[in-house]
């Protein structure tokens, strides 16, 4: 398996091509990133006031949404915290105060650069987040509770905007054949270059494509072919801040692979099961045979 | 109401570009041109930002 990266739009988009893999593979550290990769958010608030004009849950909300810088080590899952148990301590949360007044001249934005953290180094990534818009002589003081969690158990734990793979793209134009300029406008994506000498086409981004078929329908009937390469898959994914980009796909990996370990294991257990105690594997057996002709 | 946080379908933080942009279009720029110079680059992101009106100056001095 060979992987090259790509370059990408900014920092916290990253690309890159696999070749010699499968779609399912890919789609397992798609799914992984998405659902198992931890990251920090704001997970519970307690409003000491609010006379602001939303509803308290409607600031809570938009608190657990914006992004905490994540990348540490150290402090534990809440459920998994054998500190206390599950319940909540300073070694799996994090406290974030926010305090806000504003007096009987003027209005105010509490953007999330003031939430101020209890551990220096979870902090909200993007500073200029609007969090609620204050009028003359409104007050809001809270304490949000961060902590680590995952995409499965709600979409604000996912370290990442949009992730999506797609085949790479193989198009072959017939040699010899002439195009008019309309095919190669026809393209959305600017892939081909028009020659108006030869009245040829070339190729300028092919990675570009995304096998749109677009080219194939505007020219003539077997002149160009559109295929994607399923061996061959081009990857992206766009951080929300929280992790560096590089390492989300490293931690996903590192999940996969202990995935399976504990997978094999089980497997390996249930076989030696199996042939110490042949009864063990005939009551599944068996339960299956009912099933099918039920 | 305020701008939404993130984007609706894919999740990237929108919320923090909403100020410049709608600066930005009121001094006469080509809101294309604002958001591609923001970084959102996909119509469900840049849909977040061209469909947004802020009611909520309108419900402001309505405090509890």
């Amino acid at each position: 398996m060979d992987v090259r990266q790509l370059p990408a739009a900014n920092h916290q988009m990253l690309k890159f091509i696999v070749t010699g893999t499968f779609p399912a593979f890919m789609n397992s550290i798609r799914r992984i990133i998405l659902g198992s990769v931890p990251t920090i958010a704001i997970d519970e608030v307690i409003m000491v006031e609010n006379n602001t004009a939303m509803f308290d849950e409607y600031i809570a909300h938009r608190l657990g949404l914006i992004p905490l810088n994540s990348d540490i080590d150290d402090l534990n899952f809440m459920d998994a915290c054998d500190v206390c148990d599950g319940v909540g301590c300073n070694s799996c949360t994090v406290t974030l105060t926010l305090t806000q007044e504003t007096d009987q001249t003027s209005g105010a934005i509490i953007y999330s650069r003031e939430l101020l953290g209890s551990d220096h180094r979870i902090y909200p990534v993007v500073d200029e987040v609007p969090i609620m818009k204050m009028d003359k002589d409104q007050r809001l003081i809270l304490e949000a509770i961060a902590r680590f969690g995952t995409g499965k158990e709600h979409a604000k734990w996912q370290p990442v905007g949009s992730i999506g793979y797609q085949y790479m793209p193989i198009i072959s134009i017939r040699p010899g054949h002439t195009f008019t300029k309309d095919v190669a406008d026809s393209c959305p994506r600017n892939v081909f270059e028009y020659d108006e000498n030869n009245q040829s086409l070339n190729l300028r981004n092919l990675l570009d494509c995304n096998l749109c078929m677009e080219c194939v329908h505007s020219s003539e009937e077997d002149s160009i072919s559109v295929e994607g390469d399923s061996s061959q898959i081009i990857f992206m994914l766009e951080s929300t801040g929280a992790l560096p980009v590089e390492n989300i796909v490293t931690t996903a990996s590192d999940l996969l692979i202990d995935g399976l370990q504990s997978f094999i294991e089980g497997f390996q257990l249930a076989l030696e099961k199996a042939d110490n105690d042949p009864s063990s594997m005939r009551k599944i057996s068996s339960f299956e045979r009912i099933g099918i002709n039920d | 109401m305020l701008i939404p946080v993130r984007c609706f379908s894919c999740g990237t933080v929108v919320a923090d570009r909403f100020e410049s942009f709608e600066n930005r279009v009121k001094e006469g720029e080509n809101p294309q041109i604002v958001l591609d110079n923001l970084g959102l680059f996909k119509y469900c992101c840049r849909r977040m930002l061209i469909s947004q009106v802020n009611l909520i100056d309108i419900i402001l001095p309505y405090s509890k």
